[in-house]
């Protein structure tokens, strides 16, 4: 029986890592949405922060783990997704306060920053920890919520991030 | 290079510390920092006045402004300042994410939290961010993408 269903996502850079991470949460029992990268090819991870921040949010998955290097570039596109409240860590206790104080829906790893093992730890704890609801941390999440509006433009659309990824086709960036 | 810093009352101590060091090095400050915020409302005000003053984050240059925010954990005002457009944020806690978070994501402001980092760490994260470059280039489709976001 599996337990939760858990939306991941990462760039180019960490994919092994990601993977290592899947199939710890697979091994836990957990039901996994991979929503890539799935190779090592250059890409750009505000892709895979959207779609993973997204599934979280519509509620085809539980919670979410999105992995760059540093974890800076995915978490902050991940944040900007109506809904999603993204928490960028380095240990345990904070993935904890996450979870427990802000409800946070989304964690963040730099996968060139954080070991593997660690980033288990992290995955889990937040994973497993509850939000300890009291009218504080309602009050404080709902200060977050108000900083964002809807987006309909943005939300669902897979089309989102075209003109850059053709500009990018065509060479406009570069060293 | 002019710094806009705010802290809550978990990262006061910490912010006048690094305030006065960074003073003692020639960095212009600019301390929002008001009794009674919390880290939601300092994160907020930091992001809107460093993005004044960056032409909504467009300025990357090397002397152009920064922001750095400090409460207990860094999480929180990490995840309401992303909230804003055009705010790339950091939540750091080592100096080599705290220097390639501007060098390739071109964060506009970095958290620290007083319960996660240290006093001295905190410091030497705070300069390795207002030391390094922004490396454009590959990196900006990237921002670019970030930046559509609302």
């Amino acid at each position: 029986m599996a337990k939760a269903v858990i939306s991941i996502g990462n760039d180019h850079i960490v994919t092994d890592i990601k993977e290592r991470v899947t199939e710890h949460l697979k091994e836990e029992g957990y039901e996994v949405i991979d929503n890539g990268t799935y190779d090592k090819l250059r890409t750009h991870y505000p892709i895979y922060g959207k779609k993973t921040a997204e599934r979280v949010v519509n509620g085809e998955a539980k919670l979410g783990v999105v992995l760059c290097g540093t974890g800076v570039g995915i978490s902050s596109s991940a944040d900007k997704v109506p809904g999603a409240r993204v928490a960028l860590v380095r240990d345990v206790a904070e993935a904890e306060y996450a979870r427990k104080t802000l409800n946070a829906n989304v964690v963040a790893v730099g996968g060139h920053i954080t070991g593997v093992d660690l980033i288990k730890a992290i995955v889990d704890k937040f994973l497993t920890t509850e939000y300890e609801k009291t009218p504080e941390h309602d009050a404080l999440i709902k200060k977050i919520d108000a900083l964002e509006g809807p987006k309909p433009e943005q939300t669902g659309n897979e089309h989102f991030f075209d003109e850059f990824e053709k500009k990018w086709e065509e060479g406009y960036y570069h060293d | 290079m002019k710094v806009i810093i705010g802290a809550d009352k978990d990262g006061v101590q910490a912010k006048d510390e690094l305030v006065r060091d960074l003073r003692e090095e020639g960095y212009e400050i600019l301390d929002l920092s008001k009794e009674g915020q919390d880290f939601v409302d300092v994160a907020i005000a930091v992001a809107k006045e460093t993005l004044k003053e960056t032409n909504n984050g467009e300025d990357k240059s090397a002397t152009a402004p920064r922001g750095i925010v400090i409460d207990r954990w860094g999480t929180d005002a990490f995840m309401a300042a992303n909230k804003l457009k055009y705010v790339i944020a950091a939540n750091v806690s080592d100096e080599h994410s705290a220097r390639m978070t501007r060098r390739h994501n071109g964060a506009l402001l970095i958290t620290l939290g007083t319960a996660v980092v240290g006093p001295e760490l905190l410091k030497s994260c705070a300069k390795a961010y207002l030391e390094a470059p922004f490396d454009g280039g590959r990196h900006m489709v990237r921002i670019d993408m970030v930046n559509k976001m609302a």
